[in-house]
């Protein structure tokens, strides 16, 4: 009589076998014991693993983990507001040294004493600065100075808010 | 500063109540709950490790038989996992994707530890005490929990694996073989064998009635 082997026990407990096989199977094992002996073996196998459990994790597992994680995640927000930070500073600086020299551009000192010109106004010598500024002058000249002027101060507010505001969120 | 608000309030009484109320009922998914970690609330990342934290246990311990290595392996899965998680795509289950670590972390440690050759010469009644502290204490659960432990000693790290993938996770063939990168056929040779050596462990202690 030919017997059962291992790979057949196997399928048996995955359903892999057919409806046909299975009734042969039966049939056999009613009258061998060896084959009925085996695939009770196998059974009581796969039901006892079929009662496998968790085990249960270190309960101080998270924390480590988010110290772990939370750390870099930190340091690489602090980089990115520092940069933040530092780019709208020398855009706010461009855009103010922009608007002085589109308002003030060109212009030499008129008379007057001390700090103040004829009309009262506060007497702004740009000569040095002109030199340092003839290009963003020589922009400036093309567009109205009070109008570029205008726009800086608001560009530079909207930045200002914008630093507050993430200042505030982080 | 990291923000803390974060979709576990989602559950609970909630400060945000635009948010509680289109979450309400139900827990985030995976997905969501991957999605709000991106956008920063780095302490959601806590709603994905209480999900996988035991099951990830059970794994790494009963492939490395030493509870230790495993406490640190687990904590080095989870941190790789929160690296590469822009790397994860959402075509698979983050489940999948998690256990794939887990077992690449778990070889590399077994790898440098020379560990499994130790640990798969033990004897049948050399019990290595892998089981859960918090579990069932009943005599009957005792003798099953011992056996169970007695068998996972016995087994190869990869036969422990899919034993626990398949019996614990409820995982098929076909998916525990693209977590151990391998094809299915190995997957159930592995399955297979470690039967045969439950079988013949039950046989041999004669528990086959006590068992039943
Ligand atoms: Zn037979």
């Amino acid at each position: 009589m030919k017997h059962y082997d291992e790979e057949f026990f196997n399928k048996m407990l995955d359903d892999e076998i057919t409806a046909e096989e299975k009734e042969l199977f039966f049939v056999h094992i009613k009258e061998c014991t060896a084959c009925r002996e085996q695939y009770r073996l196998f059974q009581s196998a796969h039901t006892l693993l079929l009662s496998l459990t968790e085990i249960t994790a270190p309960e101080e597992i998270n924390n480590l983990v988010l110290k772990k994680i939370m750390k870099p995640a930190a340091k690489k927000k602090n980089e990115k507001r520092f940069f933040i930070t530092v780019l709208s500073g020398l855009t706010v600086m461009l855009l103010a040294i922009f608007g002085i020299v589109a308002k003030f551009g060109g212009t030499e000192p008129k008379g007057g004493n001390g700090l103040f010109d004829n009309l009262g106004n506060f007497k702004f010598d740009t000569s040095i600065l002109n030199k340092i500024l003839s290009p963003f002058s020589s922009i400036s000249k093309l567009i109205s100075p009070d109008s570029v002027l205008l726009v800086t101060l608001l560009l530079s507010s909207i930045l200002v808010f914008f630093l507050i505001e993430r200042t505030k969120k982080n | 500063m990291i923000k803390t608000n974060n979709l576990e309030n989602k559950n609970s009484v909630s400060e945000t109540p635009q948010r509680t109320r289109t979450l309400s009922g139900r827990k985030p998914d995976d997905l969501e709950v991957i999605r709000s970690v991106r956008e920063g609330n780095t302490s959601d990342f806590s709603i994905l490790m209480d999900r996988y934290k035991n099951k990830a246990f059970s794994l790494i311990l009963r492939m490395l038989k030493n509870r230790m290595d495993a406490e640190e392996v687990l904590q080095d899965c989870f941190v790789k996992a929160w690296k590469n998680l822009d790397s994860f795509k959402g075509d698979s289950q983050f489940a999948t994707w998690f256990y794939r670590i887990v077992y690449n972390t778990t070889l590399t440690k077994l790898t440098g530890k020379k560990r499994e050759t130790e640990k798969e010469m033990l004897s049948i009644g050399e019990d290595v005490d892998i089981r859960d502290e918090h579990a069932d204490t009943s005599a009957a659960t005792l003798e099953r929990n011992r056996l169970l432990g007695a068998l996972i000693a016995m087994l190869t790290p990869n036969q422990a694996a899919v034993v626990n993938l398949f019996y614990l996770d409820g995982l098929s063939c076909e998916e525990i073989a693209g977590i151990l990168d391998t094809n299915v056929g190995n997957v159930k040779t592995l399955l297979h064998r470690s039967r045969a050596t439950l079988k013949n462990l039950i046989q041999k202690k004669n528990l086959h009635e006590e068992l039943r």
